[in-house]
């Protein structure tokens, strides 16, 4: 029980990285770059390739280069690796792509990168994927719960880090731009903001979180192939995201939780679906999109919705500027007609 | 003419065959508050368009304080002090007041590794700006609205916002594209003070307007436009006498 306790806590922390990258770029920016899941599998294989060793001829699996560095260095590199290609396909698609385009574009590229790893097999492993993908520090402890519990405090110091990451960014100055880009581009952009700029950089910066979500997971599963990267993985990682808030980060933690623990862990202790890993399967993906469809229905904000930002040093006297008076002196009428609810 | 702040110089643009507009020139008076009007169709917002950045001319060209900026993308125009507001009020409808109010000025903390790495760097501008900010809003009216999300304003205290918002950016002149559509009897009042009174503190607007009330209360020059280009220019009274003028739109 506690190793598989300790096994849902690193699916949980790697995928929250994920959805907090999804949550930079889709939720703060309002980009529908569906490409995320693109990143993961790059930074996957990236780690993998960086930690396996050179590719022997006598060796059962194919793939290019190969090198075993130490500990955080694959790491490090596929956040590398990811951060450059998302700049290359910011650049592509970010220029003149807006809404569904972007959409159906950033799917196209996924779609594209994907049917080229499969059709390789010398690449990158193919369908046969990648195996016996070291771990990480895992000379430090001799049992196999206590790697899962080493194993533990990487994925939550790497989800610390991008919460973070993501707490300042959306919190900043930038974040505010983020925002109004989001909101109204035109507007954005006549009070002297660069949209592309904004863009590039969440697409650049979520691209590497993905990245990094990827590299873990290669990691602690040891294996990696064609299926955790492929389009459909979009779904959940936006259904978590729109469950638990856009744009709200304790909200992604919560949407992460709901969708990939609860939902995608907890189906398994119900009588009946226990021995029959493909009904759950299915059932999960059933709920996946019920959900989806409720909350975008009934709380499309979400559970936790964006925050109104808190400004927490008092204000100075605002009572009006020195210079000008007050030109209205009847009290401000609040006819606050809800205009988008 | 003293000091101009604005020049169009013969700017033409075609969309297809349709001359949307044609050899147009004006000359905007720095801390004047100039008016442009004419029939739907006429032109107006294309120009606007141009001068703006959203729109490349096909000739001619546009001089902001003696620069050409014909060939800037509309954040590089905005950035040189020419501020512009568009037809449909164009707040920040899920944001709030005050972060609506905040998006305008240059800030530090848009830099990434100051955002990010560096919050000592850019958060006494943020308190300053912020203070700037309550001061416009309540200069404006809307300071009991400051945490409302700015969606659920009403279409005059959007336009209100618009304006708050624009001289956040310290600007040197705006261009309103008709401020008073949408809005209701006693804010038209309330807007065309405000935009009195920030003239009288030297900022220079250009005002585009369909009820001539309006432009004959704030505006000493008008331009009138028709089918592209410009007809006439003068006061209103001036404009009322105009043969050409009352054929092409004041009837």
């Amino acid at each position: 029980m506690t190793g598989f306790l300790l096994t849902i806590g690193v699916y949980f922390f790697t995928e929250l990285i994920l959805v907090l990258s999804a949550n930079l770029q889709l939720g703060l920016m309002g980009m529908a770059n569906l490409g995320f899941v693109l990143f993961l599998g790059m930074g996957a294989y990236t780690t993998a390739i960086f930690s396996m060793g050179p590719a022997t001829s006598d060796s059962l699996q194919h793939y290019f280069y190969g090198a075993a560095l130490p500990f955080p260095i694959p790491l490090l590199l596929a956040v590398a690796v990811g951060s450059l290609l998302g700049l290359v396909m910011g650049l592509i698609a970010l220029y003149r792509m807006r809404g569904h385009y972007l959409a159906i574009l950033t799917l196209a590229i996924l779609t594209i990168v994907w049917t080229i790893v499969d059709g390789f097999p010398g690449f990158l492993g193919g369908d046969n994927g990648l195996d016996a993908i070291p771990q990480p520090l895992a000379s430090l402890t001799t049992t196999y719960e206590s790697y899962q519990v080493v194993f533990l405090c990487i994925a939550a110091f790497c989800c610390v880090v991008c919460f973070w990451f993501n707490e300042r960014f959306f919190k900043s100055p930038l974040g505010r731009m983020a925002k109004a880009v989001r909101e109204n581009e035109s507007a954005a952009t006549t009070l002297g903001i660069n949209p592309f700029r904004v863009r590039l950089l969440a697409t650049v910066c979520g691209s590497g979180m993905a990245a990094l979500a990827g590299g873990l997971l290669a990691e602690y599963v040891t294996v990696w192939g064609m299926q955790p990267w492929s389009y459909a993985e979009i779904f959940p990682a936006a259904a978590a995201m729109i469950i638990g808030g856009r744009a709200n980060n304790w909200g992604a933690a919560l949407g992460t939780f709901a969708t990939f623990v609860v939902v995608g862990q907890g189906l398994g202790f119900l009588p009946g679906f226990s021995n029959n890993p493909e009904l759950s399967y299915s059932i999960q993906w059933i709920l996946y999109g019920v959900a989806l469809i409720g909350f975008l229905w009934f709380r499309p904000r979400g559970f936790i919705p964006e925050p109104k930002p808190r400004w927490k040093r008092a204000p100075s006297s605002v009572i009006a500027s020195p210079g000008s008076t007050p030109l209205n002196d009847q009290p401000t009428s609040v006819d606050m007609a809800p205009a988008h609810e | 003419m003293s000091d101009t702040i604005l020049s169009c110089d013969a700017v033409s643009l075609a969309f297809g065959g349709v001359k949307a507009v044609v050899e147009a020139t004006l000359e905007i008076e720095r801390g004047s508050v100039t008016g442009l009007i004419g029939p739907n169709g006429a032109g107006k917002s294309t120009l606007v368009n141009i001068i703006s950045g959203h729109l490349r001319p096909d000739s001619g060209r546009a001089l902001f304080n003696g620069a050409d900026i014909t060939s800037f993308p509309p954040y590089q125009v905005a950035r040189t002090g020419l501020i512009r507001t568009f037809q449909l009020s164009s707040e920040f409808p899920w944001m709030t007041l005050l972060e609506n109010m905040l998006v305008a000025p240059r800030q530090i903390g848009t830099s990434f590794g100051k955002a990010i790495f560096r919050k000592r760097s850019w958060i006494d501008q943020e308190y300053e700006l912020l203070a700037k900010a309550r001061e416009y809003l309540s200069e404006f009216g809307l300071i009991s609205l400051e945490h409302e999300y700015a969606g659920n304003l009403s279409g005059g205290q959007k336009r209100l916002l618009e304006i708050a918002r624009a001289l956040m950016a310290d600007p040197q002149m705006l261009i309103l594209d008709e401020p008073m559509a949408g809005v209701a009897g006693v804010l038209i009042d309330r807007i065309v003070d405000h935009i009195i009174q920030l003239g009288g503190r030297g900022l220079t607007f250009l005002v585009i307007e369909h009820d001539l009330e309006v432009v004959d209360r704030l505006c000493e020059t008008v331009y009138v436009m028709a089918q592209g280009s410009v007809l006439s220019r003068g006061t209103m009274a001036e404009l009322r006498q105009d043969e050409r003028v009352l054929e092409a739109y004041l009837d």
